[in-house]
């Protein structure tokens, strides 16, 4: 076992989908579409995801953004999106179904994150 | 030695508390140095002298001392000058024989301590600096100034840790930070810190006023906060009479969870970061992830945070980035095409052997016996990460800081130090520290910040090199320890 810090049980961190979409292409948040810029459009099925997801730009203050005034790294980061999911959902099944999507270039479940630390051993009092 | 008496009544010492009265002695400031077994120079009134054969090594030290008003020049140790002949003796058959055995009794070892008084304190580091890596030297270093051992860290409150924390100091054990901290904007002043992870102590009593979340949320967890109050210690601790002390004491921090929205999104929380920070500024990513070997890899793997480390380097700030604990090596085909073997503009952290080294715990179930030597000093600790990417090294063990409380416990976690915080998790604040420090003087003397990629390179170019190992070949690459008195020159 190497050293680290695992996220606390309890945290209320909800289950996401790492999407990269394809080049070109955006999600409207406020329409629940992807555009791309060759005028084709595409909204994910109802039944694809459980009713309460929903799906974000990974970086707002990007998304929003004209992509003129943005750098080609900006620009790149504007083709990431983040499928929230309900607390307890099993990403894994929905992963390939979103891969399928045709403004989609890649889908991950989100990173398993934890501290690299090993640490001591905690103070009582 | 002369004496003048200095009366303490019960104080707090910029050194640390002098509970009762003593009397310290007044002495200068002088420099040791010790000569190399084979050099057959000594000291000879206030210059040194060789045998005709090795005068050149002679006359290469009386330059230097010929920049400084030197005071007096004598043997550490007061020796007569027949034994000064002797070592001078030995060590020439031993340059004439390489490999030939020195005669190195006591008389010979003590005879190649000379001390160096100058007649100005403050020139001091300066003559030990510039003696440092001379030929006929081993090393140079300004004496300890004493204090009365049994008389200071034992008042109420919180006693001064600064001693233990050894990756401050002269390399090649620490990171010479100490040594470059005189220097205009040298502590960090004028920078920025940003520390990316998941929770912190912001009222320990160590950390300056005024550190603000920047974005996301706190985890309510005492672990993880243990460990951001840990990693803010090295870098910002108050520079005071308790606690320990940062290595970019003056730097200005601020902190940035991942955690936004209810959700994991480092993307978003550098570019945040990035939002708020300016040129020249640091952030510090503290986080590893599970990679597709099912070990921890950088966080760099991934596309999108990839990609939000180059918006930050591209606005002029400096990302400092933990390799993590997977033992993984980012030359592995699996990685091909990937962050782990492309260059995001970060300085990547390894883990690397401190001098003093010992497993005393088995608080993490590496299966290690308690005792046991993690190896050789800056070889790759056996939990690090490596790879081309990995762009130098710090302490990976046993690093004294805040929080936890092993060092000193209380019933308040504002009071909590510890002397084993460990991983590429203690690596890396030290390493942005030594960043803060750079652009704090680059600022001072040059009047704007370095570019990221000049910092990598600087630290990268005169810092202490990687060991080899056994196991550990340098092929696991974790690259050199920083070294900020030498960095110092090249801004």
């Amino acid at each position: 076992m190497m050293p680290a810090v695992p996220l606390p049980r309890g945290a209320k961190i909800a289950p996401t989908i790492e999407v990269k979409l394809g080049r070109g292409w955006r999600y409207d948040p406020e329409r629940g579409v992807f555009t791309s810029e060759r005028g084709e459009q595409f909204a994910p099925p109802r039944e694809a995801l459980p009713r309460t997801a929903k799906i974000v730009p990974k970086v707002p203050s990007l998304a929003r953004a004209a992509p003129a005034r943005l750098s080609k790294a900006e620009r790149e980061l504007t083709r990431f999106v983040q499928v929230v999911l309900p607390p307890r959902t099993d990403p894994a099944p929905l992963v390939a179904a979103i891969r399928r999507w045709p403004s989609v270039e890649d889908a991950q479940p989100a990173p398993k994150v934890s501290l690299p630390s090993a640490t001591a051993r905690p103070a009582r009092g | 030695m002369a004496r003048a008496r200095v009366r303490h009544q019960g104080r707090v010492t910029r050194a640390g508390y002098i509970s009762a009265d003593v009397e310290a002695p007044s002495t200068p400031d002088y420099v040791v140095v010790e000569l190399k077994d084979q050099a057959p120079v000594a000291p000879a009134g206030a210059r040194f002298a060789a045998p005709a054969a090795a005068a050149a090594e002679a006359e290469d030290l009386n330059r230097v001392l010929a920049r400084f008003s030197i005071r007096a020049m004598r043997p550490q140790f007061r020796l007569p000058a027949a034994a000064l002949r002797r070592r001078v003796e030995v060590a020439v058959a031993r340059g004439a024989r390489s490999g030939a055995r020195a005669r190195a009794d006591s008389e010979f070892r003590q005879a190649s301590f000379v001390q160096i008084v100058p007649r100005r304190s403050g020139d001091a580091s300066k003559l030990a600096r510039a003696l440092q890596g001379r030929p006929a030297v081993a090393q140079a270093y300004v004496a300890p100034r004493p204090v009365p051992a049994g008389l200071s860290g034992s008042a109420a409150g919180s006693r001064l840790f600064e001693p233990a924390q050894g990756y401050l100091y002269a390399a090649p054990s620490g990171i010479a930070a100490a040594e470059a901290w005189d220097l205009a904007g040298a502590r960090g002043k004028g920078v920025t810190i940003c520390d990316i992870e998941g929770a912190w102590n912001l009222r320990h009593e160590d950390l300056p006023p005024g550190i603000s979340l920047i974005g996301g949320t706190m985890l309510a967890d005492l672990g993880w906060r243990n460990h951001g109050t840990a990693v803010l210690g090295e870098m910002v601790s108050r520079r005071d009479a308790r606690g320990t002390v940062g290595i970019s004491a003056e730097a200005k921090a601020v902190v940035q969870s991942a955690f936004i929205d209810g959700v994991f999104n480092l993307a978003a929380a550098l570019t945040n970061a990035a939002d708020r920070l300016t040129k020249g500024d640091v952030i510090l990513i503290e986080l590893q992830a599970e990679g597709p070997n099912g070990k921890y890899v950088a966080m760099q793997f991934w596309d999108d945070i990839f990609t939000a480390i180059q918006v930050a380097t591209e606005r002029g700030i400096t990302v400092v980035e933990a390799a993590g604990n997977g033992n993984e090596n980012f030359g592995l085909p699996i990685f091909n095409g990937t962050g782990l073997q492309k260059d995001s503009g970060a300085i990547v952290v390894g883990a690397g052997v401190p001098p003093a080294n010992h497993v005393d715990f088995d608080g993490f179930g590496a299966g290690l016996p308690s005792y046991t030597s993690l190896g050789v000093p800056r070889s790759r600790i056996f939990f690090s990460n490596y790879g081309k990417i990995v762009n130098v090294q710090a302490w990976g063990w046993h690093v004294t800081t805040l929080a936890y409380g092993d060092l000193q416990g209380a019933p308040s976690e504002n009071r909590w130090y510890t002397l084993r915080f460990s991983g590429t998790s203690s690596a890396s604040p030290i390493v942005t520290g030594a960043v803060a420090c750079l652009q704090g003087r680059a600022k001072a003397k040059l009047g704007h910040p370095l570019p990221p990629a000049k910092v990598r390179a600087i630290l990268m170019a005169t810092g202490t090199p990687q060991q080899p190992g056994p196991g550990v070949p340098l092929t696991q690459h974790i690259g050199p320890q920083p070294n900020l008195a030498k960095a110092m020159t090249k801004v």
